[in-house]
């Protein structure tokens, strides 16, 4: 079983280090590589009555979790200059998944991209795609996969992943890891 | 023996050579990894803020904390010490946090051996936590291991 969370909720929660106890920063935004279907990192806030931006960032391989209420890191050092991978200096350049119409491999509609899904945990990563249905009022979750073809308006949804589609965030962990195991004989990666 | 800060508060410390009462007990420094109490934060009418080293407790009665010598007394210097004294860093009330990011309310007493400092568990508003789960305290939290 795994947790997940939209990206959009992330926001805000304090960034913490397990080593001091200090809330060392605060999120401000998600970094998402739309192409890889995966969770760069973070740019951050300052905390507390001086807020602002900060000039560091926090890299997804620097995290320590995720949960509902914070963002841990081991120390300080994980939100270092330095430690800044290139694609969190050009966020911009990203291609934004948000929007994109989602089809599904025998042509259906299924609806419009409106946030990223992440699982919290020791190993945070993007793992769906929360849909607003064009036929529905509800919103649903797709799961993600390599194989997931995305265009500047058009993402694919490939056809063993309609069976893992839930209506409920809180269902859809455990579809997700369905889906891996379906995809992935022998277990995990 | 085992007591908490909460029924330690007030209590007076007298040193042993003098036996003057240096002063009550107003809280308690703890050490970054929230293992142990570093020093006892004493107060006394008039002074300013002070702290007696852990290592200089003769004995932590139930009544009275009696210390060797009445210069055990140093002024508050650190940094981390100051911000302990002023209640930024302060273990009672302070949020519990998991080492997975989830809160799990706050804490209410301390527990900590007599003979050693040592902390051995915390009340919070969630029930007892065991002090070998403490990971670190800072002013946001007291960081503790996952379930």
């Amino acid at each position: 079983m795994i947790h997940v969370i939209r990206a959009s909720e992330l926001i805000g929660l304090p960034v913490v280090s397990i080593a001091s106890g200090e809330d060392v920063a605060e999120i401000r935004d998600v970094i998402y590589d739309s192409d890889a279907h995966r969770l760069i990192g973070f740019t951050l806030n300052k905390r507390g009555m001086f807020s602002g931006r900060m000039k560091d960032t926090l890299p997804a391989e620097s995290l320590a979790a995720i949960g509902a209420d914070a963002v841990m890191v081991a120390d300080e050092a994980a939100i270092t200059e330095t430690a800044t991978p290139e694609a969190l200096d050009t966020p911009g350049a990203a291609k934004s998944v948000i929007g994109n119409r989602v089809l599904s491999a025998d042509g259906n509609e299924l609806g419009e991209v409106v946030g990223v899904i992440i699982a919290t945990g020791a190993t945070p990563a993007a793992v769906g795609y929360e849909v607003d249905p064009t036929d529905s009022a509800d919103n649903v979750f797709v799961p993600i996969s390599e194989q997931m073809a995305l265009s500047h308006d058009n993402l694919l949804l490939p056809a063993d992943a309609t069976e893992f589609i839930r209506g409920d965030l809180a269902g859809f962990g455990a579809a997700v890891v369905a889906y891996r195991e379906s995809t992935l004989p022998g277990g995990d990666r | 023996m085992s007591e908490t800060f909460n029924s330690s508060d007030g209590r007076p410390v007298v040193a042993v050579d003098t036996a003057e009462t240096l002063g009550q007990i107003k809280g308690f420094i703890i050490d970054p990894t929230a293992t142990r109490i570093e020093s006892v934060h004493i107060s006394r009418r008039g002074k300013k803020a002070e702290v007696i080293p852990w290592a200089s407790i003769h004995s932590f009665g139930s009544d009275t904390v009696m210390v060797e010598l009445a210069t055990a007394v140093e002024q508050v210097s650190s940094d981390h010490d100051i911000q302990t004294v002023k209640g930024n860093i302060v273990a009672r009330k302070t949020r519990v946090l998991t080492t997975d990011g989830f809160e799990r309310g706050t804490v209410e007493d301390v527990m900590f051996g007599t003979d050693t400092g040592e902390l051995t568990g915390a009340l919070t508003t969630e029930g007892h936590l065991d002090g070998s789960r403490f990971r670190s305290l800072g002013s946001y939290a007291l960081i503790v291991d996952a379930e």
